[in-house]
């Protein structure tokens, strides 16, 4: 009988033990204790799990991995996604480029998170671990057990940073097939304001598993507005949970583009901890030929008079799969909570797959909630009154379907985003 | 305490008024499950050796099988050696004239507030009264008989009608398909068979009564329609149940097919008894309702008005085989003290050009937990499908929870499908607007409620529907609305 | 007397709003309640037709002599105060028809008359929705839902007449109406107009009072009332706005 896929990881850990904790302090190791022992409890999702029915995670984690515990692939150029501008951190392969943390004259610390687990652990040992779920998601759980590094950002109460960050994750392999865990920390204190912008690409012959945790934490009355865009090539598959917490009269407008990679599962939970938080999140994913997208979003009211809005697009044509899962929580005396969230996909081939699952859990009565979704395709008539003006059938879909992203894609911070990543969605587009 | 609370208190503390016994002597079977059980069932019912064989292969299938936990609900273990799987009355009655029949239950049926013989004369109803899963008593049969119409109870057609059940017995919800249906085709004790031929029209709504009598009794009644080529029947099932203490299971199938532009409406009425206001009693309802559209042009609709039982278990779907088929489900399920109920439906696509529309309201009040959950899917070769989906939730108070789980699957790029959802609760405002117009705010909580299910009410044939308004209001507070 | 109200003072959210209001209304009468934005307008017809979210915190109201502040706001309805919504909400899916018929049988109830059977009701808002010219097909519409604003103020007073009450508050039914749905709604006022009813018009404008001819106009003022005139009062107030009557009142 082969050995449960939970016993080979713990004990890839155990016999690892020394050189993944060497140099980090005593609480960082002790969570990952922890965490190991929460792994083995929950077990890894499967398809047979209601949560994971379009991603069966167990078979993805369940090949012949490679695992380096020491950084690799760290001279190469990174293929960026988009320009690099602000202040930037780079991550290869889980590790961060430079050991250095850098500290600005306002107070804002950013660069290895590892280096700032040892120099600030006072700081950070109050929101490492404590945003992301833990406790009932195994591949979180397992992120912790093993991350060594990743990007750290910290802004202390009140600042507003003059420029924006680029938080960077690269993957490269030449030829193995590697498993790696990447981490982010991202803190905004009190009042602070910053705009990032993080994103992932890979490259080389070699096929990757990415396992991905980010922690975002905004303090009362921050304001951040955050990209993120998934741009890994064909080899790579990611296993993501991005935990965002807000407390009172914070403000998040996200944006999170999935545009490329193998098979991507991101579990994204959102928590209104603090009163008149307001969190706009919007989605875009593109799934082409054999690709294989399934979005899991959360958002959590925990707390009275808290707005959130969410709107995810999918693009889905080849024989791919997208799947967008989307649950609005209300939680008892969450009064006066705002959620609205929409789920617009479009389905371009008879070979392709959309689940589309908006769900909303409601327990407290004054409430404003409604979600939406459709499914369908290109507008004909709309296609049909374009080819009349003398435009191409096929460039009057392009257009189509570029209006159909760009309303997502348009609400990026800043023009120059916006057009470097107008110019990747329009390639996306091309493909298909 | 304000106003508004002192109300939705009084309101929600209302005792069920369809709570009492009816003394009949019934003709009970042992507790508990095992093969030697279901053929007894089976032998009492006088059945023949392939229903016996069936039964048995359902129960063999059941015994594999694990309860789904994947429904929004907390649901008590159930101890299924613990229930009495067949009650019948003791008086095995075929009565020619209602004279006939024991006046104890004809008395039963008007504290219901469905005299029979009322029912007989208005509006042509025929009913198929079915009390703790034995049909007691078949009316309109001759005038249906001289149309080609068969309607009677499950036992009459596996007696005399085995061609037709045995072609389509279990052809749309097989013992396989989930662990209720299995449990169902074991023990089902009786229920009603609805046979509409080719290019009839049925000329009355045919209309079945079921009820819980004996304690400690599971109902498992069994349902099967089959409308012929170019034929159309409205069918009404309603449901209360009188008070008991113990939780009662009550594990329904109803299976539909609608062949070549054939039209069934498929209406519902379903209070069972909920529960006392603090949770005590009341059955569970685990039911599994499916049609099948099978020849093109077919038309299904589904309307369910869903105010009774502890716990709700319930999915009436459509399989939209044929092209241009169109399945329909309008439903209110309305929760209050502690009842819990996850019920939506299930449109699957197969067909061209295959429509479907679904209309949920929700009403939550008391501590109850309301969920809509729904599937559409669109399968490869389902071209041009279209679903619109619309799913509301009213919540009445702060301590109940309304939610919405609908599955999107799509497989075919010219699906169109829309789902929206809201949720709502009785505006202050709205009360107030009643109040200054003289309404008391529980009469302006009944006015409101109807008028936030109007839409799915207005589906039911006329007597239903207001009988359902009806229950809208006394599930809600107590007085017509 | 119809209506005495004697030192009334309330609060919204812990914030005062009236602060002793004195105001006498006897049958027949009909009375003009002007004043700037804010000055406690509304709020004085939402604590006679009795909003719980106003807190009456001192004085008292009597309507035929007895206590009005310790009925529910149904009952002073049924005993034939009528308030005419600034912004009468909507009720998605309850006919106009059922409301009325519920409203209407509540109050008959509540004088000691039978209900209306269908067919009586159905003459009667035939009948009524003449007064303000409503067209028929509103009242099989749903209450106020997709009403135009003329069509809710017309509505109003069409309830008003089906309910027939001794006192009847109009809140600003005048605003936003154009001057034909004026006419409409002032006619329908005038035309309900009797010997032992009383109305109260709180209006911004003078160009309502045109139409109803008030016996008495009050200003209000910072949640008092500091000047009662007579119908030229209002004529004044259109010419020269409302700086004088409050300067003299500040000093």
């Amino acid at each position: 009988m082969p050995r449960p896929l939970e016993e080979i990881l713990s004990d890839l850990y155990l016999s690892n033990i020394d050189i993944i904790g060497e140099g980090i302090p005593a609480w960082v190791n002790a969570l990952r204790s922890r965490a190991l022992e929460n792994f083995n409890l929950l077990s890894l999702p499967s398809a047979k799990d209601e949560n994971y029915r379009h991603t069966d995670i167990r078979r993805l984690l369940d090949g012949e991995w490679e695992t380096y515990f020491i950084p690799s692939g760290m001279n190469r150029e990174i293929n960026r996604a988009v320009p690099q501008s602000g202040y930037s951190i780079d991550v290869v392969n889980g590790f961060c480029t430079s050991n250095e943390l850098t500290i600005l004259d306002n107070g804002i610390v950013y660069g290895s998170l590892r280096t700032a687990m040892i120099q600030m652990g006072d700081i950070i040992s109050r929101y490492y671990d404590k945003i992301a779920d833990v406790e009932s998601t195994a591949t979180s759980a397992l992120n912790t057990v093993f991350a060594q590094d990743g990007a750290f950002l910290y802004l202390p109460d009140g600042v507003e940073a003059d420029k924006s960050f680029s938080l960077t994750f690269a993957y490269h392999s030449e030829d193995q097939a590697q498993m790696c865990f990447s981490r982010a920390l991202v803190i905004a204190g009190k009042g602070a304001k910053a705009n990032v912008v993080i994103s992932s690409v890979s490259d080389g012959e070699g096929r990757f598993l990415i396992e991905h945790v980010r922690e975002t934490y905004a303090g009362d009355g921050a304001e951040m507005k955050i990209t993120e865009i998934n741009s890994c090539g064909a080899n790579a598959v990611t296993v993501a949970g991005n935990y965002l917490r807000q407390e009172s009269d914070s403000r998040v407008d996200m944006v999170s583009l999935w545009l490329n990679g193998a098979a991507t599962r991101v579990n994204a939970v959102t928590d209104l901890v603090g009163p008149d938080c307001e969190s706009n999140l919007c989605g875009l994913y593109f799934a082409n030929g054999s690709e294989r997208v399934d979005v899991n979003m959360t958002v959590n009211h925990m707390v009275p008079e808290c707005r959130s809005s969410e709107l995810i697009k999918g693009v889905v044509s080849g024989e791919a799969v997208g799947a967008f899962t989307g649950r609005v929580y209300v939680a008892p005396d969450a009064q006066h909570t705002e959620a609205f969230q929409q789920s617009r996909n479009l389905q371009l081939s008879d070979t392709a797959k959309i689940y589309t699952e908006p769900q909303l859990e409601i327990y407290a009565d004054d409430v404003k909630c409604s979600h939406g979704a459709t499914v369908g395709q290109m507008d004909e008539e709309a296609v049909y009154y374009m080819r009349q003006r003398g435009i191409a059938e096929a460039d009057a879909k392009r257009l189509q379907m570029f209006g159909f992203v760009n309303d997502v894609i348009s609400k990026c911070p800043g023009e120059e985003l916006c057009e470097s990543l107008a110019v990747l969605a329009q390639s996306r587009i091309d493909e298909i | 305490m304000s106003d508004a609370d002192k109300i939705l208190d009084e309101v929600t503390g209302q005792d069920y008024k369809y709570g009492f016994v009816t003394d009949i002597d019934t003709d009970t079977i042992p507790k508990g499950l095992n093969e030697d059980i279901i053929r007894l069932i089976s032998a009492k019912k006088n059945e023949p050796g392939w229903m016996t064989e069936l039964r048995l292969k359902a129960y063999h299938h059941w015994l594999t099988m694990e309860m789904p936990k994947w429904a929004h609900l907390d649901i008590p273990e159930i101890n299924y050696q613990d229930i009495i799987y067949y009650a019948a009355p003791r008086s095995k009655p075929k009565y020619q004239s209602m004279d006939e029949v024991d006046p104890e239950l004809v008395a039963t049926f008007d504290k219901l507030g469905i005299p029979l013989e009322e029912q007989m004369t208005l509006a042509g109803v025929a009913v198929d009264a079915v009390m703790d899963s034995v049909s007691v008593k078949t009316t309109y049969k001759d005038t249906l008989a001289e149309l080609g119409i068969i309607f009677c109870s499950m036992s009459e057609a596996i007696a005399e009608h085995p061609e037709l059940v045995q072609k389509y017995l279990g052809s749309v919800v097989p013992y396989s398909d989930n662990f209720f249906s299995a449990l169902n085709m074991a023990v089902f004790s009786d229920g009603s068979f609805c046979y509409i031929p080719k290019g009839v029209r049925s000329p009355m709504e045919l209309s079945t009564y079921f009820r819980i009598n004996a304690a400690g009794t599971g109902q498992f009644e069994r349902t099967l329609i089959v409308a012929e080529e170019g034929s159309y029947v409205s069918y009404l099932e309603g449901c209360t149940a009188p008070q008991r203490d113990e939780n009662q299971l009550h594990a329904a199938v109803v299976e539909i097919v609608v062949l070549k532009d054939a039209e069934v409406k498929y209406s519902t009425v379903q209070n069972w008894y909920p529960g006392d206001k603090d949770g005590q009693g009341g059955v569970y309802n685990f039911v599994t309702k499916r049609g099948l559209c099978r020849g093109e042009n077919s038309r299904l609709s589904w309307t369910q008005v869903e105010t009774g039982s502890a716990i709700t278990w319930k999915y009436p779907s459509t399989i939209l085989a044929g092209d241009n088929s169109v399945g329909e489900f309008y439903s209110v399920a309305l929760t209050n003290n502690c009842q819990q109920a996850d019920t939506g439906t299930k449109m699957i696509h197969l067909g061209k050009n295959t429509r479907s529309r679904i209309v949920s309201k929700g009403i939550s009040a008391g501590r109850s937990q309301n969920s809509y959950r729904g599937l559409v899917k669109v399968g490869r070769k389902a071209s041009g499908a279209r679903n619109y989906s619309q799913c509301d939730s009213l919540l009445i108070g702060d301590q109940c929870g309304a939610h919405t789980f609908p599955y999107i699957e799509s497989d075919n790029p010219s699906a169109i499908i829309e789902h929206e959802a809201t949720t709502s609760k009785i505006s202050e405002d709205q009360l107030l607007y009643c109040n200054q117009r003289c309404i008391s705010t529980e009469d302006a909580v009944g006015l409101i409620v109807n008028g936030y299910a109007k839409e799915v009410l207005n589906k039911l044939p006329m007597e239903f529907a207001i009988e359902a308004q009806k229950l809208l209001s006394i599930s809600l507070e107590g007085s017509v609305g | 007397m119809l209506l005495e109200v004697k030192n009334l003072h309330c609060m919204v959210d812990g914030k005062p709003i009236l602060k002793g209001i004195d105001l006498e209304v006897g049958e027949g009468e009909v009375h003009a309640i002007m004043g700037p934005n804010g000055s406690g307008k509304s709020t004085l017809a939402s604590v006679i037709a009795g909003n719980p979210k106003y807190e009456v915190t001192e004085g008292e109201i009597l309507y035929n002599g007895k206590d009005l502040l310790s009925m529910d706001i149904e009952e002073r309805a049924r005993a034939g105060i009528f308030l005419g919504f600034q912004y009468p909400v909507e009720i998605p899916g309850v006919s106009m028809a059922n409301f009325m018929r519920m409203a209407v049988n509540a109050r008959r109830a509540y004088l000691g008359e039978d209900p209306l059977s269908a067919a009586e009701f159905l003459r009667l808002m035939r009948e009524k929705g003449a007064v303000v010219e409503l067209d028929s097909k509103l009242t099989n519409r749903a209450v106020n839902e997709g009403f135009s604003g003329g069509e809710k103020k017309k509505n109003e007073i069409f309830q008003m007449a089906m309910l027939d009450p001794t006192l009847a508050i109009l809140d600003e039914t005048d605003s936003g109406l154009d001057i034909d749905a004026l006419r409409i709604v002032a006619t329908g006022v005038n035309k309900l107009k009797r010997p032992d009813n009383a109305t109260v018009v709180i209006t911004h404008y003078q160009r309502l009072l045109d139409y109803i001819i008030p016996d008495y106009v009050h200003v209000l003022y910072k949640g008092r009332i500091i000047h009662t005139g007579g119908k030229e009062l209002a004529l004044v107030l259109e010419e020269e706005g409302y700086d004088r009557i409050i300067n003299e009142y500040n000093n």
